[in-house]
């Protein structure tokens, strides 16, 4: 495993425990979509072994689409960034096709760290859903509800 | 008219801009038919019969609060002014969440799309470069005579 593997496996792993703990909604849907999205392209990268990787360009298109509906629908900023993080990857995935010269190990190295910048978007909506004033979606870790007067 | 919704009802129908009713319940430590309760009858006391509606009327009302209290500031008078939107949904260091405009959204996706890029572009760049230098050390050190060449080349 590289150290760009092991940096990504391990952000991974964090951002997606800190983002469903100490998130909001939002920041809970985007861990479940990208989490679909990590599991979907594991599934047909093995299934797919072609230059041009088609099934996971995909996934990777399904997962821009789910993005832009979250991006258009939720008030995150983190979904604008993780939006323009996707839209990098899908024009990696065009550049593999438009240049044959590109290497294919080059090409995933440069998706995988638009990847990386998209989890610590993920990372910086914990932070926006802080500023916000919001709770965190996990009950756990809310405040409990004041006591008196507010029971109308 | 503002001053006809009670306090509570104007902070559950400002939160219904962000929030759930179920999350605006949770947040205030109230229930959700109360929430639904306050939101439908500050409608009701805005004559209209849409939560959306409403919001737009509050704002409005907001928009010429604060272009009231801009022109105290420039005439020199204090602010007392109310609070906006951030306050009511208790934001911190003045947070503002994105504009609701789509276009406005997909300029700025196009803003940060060019930013990551260029952002990566940097870093790929500076790695390339030390790889390069690093090659052309090693390269260096390989083709040097002396007694140090054979312990790099059995180092590697």
């Amino acid at each position: 495993m590289t150290p760009l593997q092991s940096f990504f496996l391990v952000s991974t792993v964090g951002i997606f425990a800190i983002g469903w703990l100490k998130g909001g909604h939002v920041e809970r849907q985007g861990v479940m979509v990208l989490l679909l999205a990590y599991v979907a392209a594991l599934f047909v990268d093995d299934l797919d072994r072609t230059t041009h990787q088609i099934a996971v360009a995909i996934v990777d298109g399904v997962l821009l689409l789910a993005l832009i509906w979250m991006a258009v629908r939720k008030d995150r900023w983190w979904l604008l960034v993780a939006v323009a993080c996707q839209l990098l990857t899908m024009i990696a995935h065009g550049a593999l096709w438009l240049y044959p010269d590109i290497g294919l190990r080059s090409n995933v190295v440069t998706r995988w760290l638009f990847g990386l910048l998209q989890l610590y978007a993920l990372a910086g909506g914990v932070v926006e859903r802080w500023l916000a004033g919001e709770p965190a979606a996990s009950p756990g870790l809310r405040p409990p509800p004041a006591q008196g007067g507010l029971n109308i | 008219m503002p001053t006809a919704l009670t306090p509570r009802q104007e902070e559950c129908l400002r939160l219904t801009r962000l929030l759930t009713d179920r999350e605006i319940a949770a947040q205030l430590g109230v229930a959700e038919p109360t929430v639904k309760k306050h939101v439908l009858e500050a409608c009701q006391r805005l004559g209209v019969n849409r939560r959306k509606a409403a919001l737009a009327i509050l704002e409005d009302l907001d928009a010429e609060a604060r272009s009231e209290s801009d022109r105290a500031a420039v005439s020199g008078a204090p602010d007392s002014s109310g609070d906006g939107v951030a306050s009511a949904t208790d934001a911190r260091l003045g947070y503002r969440p994105p504009p609701r405009d789509p276009l406005a959204r997909a300029v700025m996706i196009a803003v940060a799309t060019v930013v990551c890029a260029g952002l990566v572009t940097t870093l790929t760049g500076m790695v390339a470069s030390q790889h390069r230098q690093i090659q052309s050390i090693e390269a260096a050190l390989g083709t040097l005579p002396g007694p140090s060449s054979p312990s790099v080349a059995a180092s590697r």
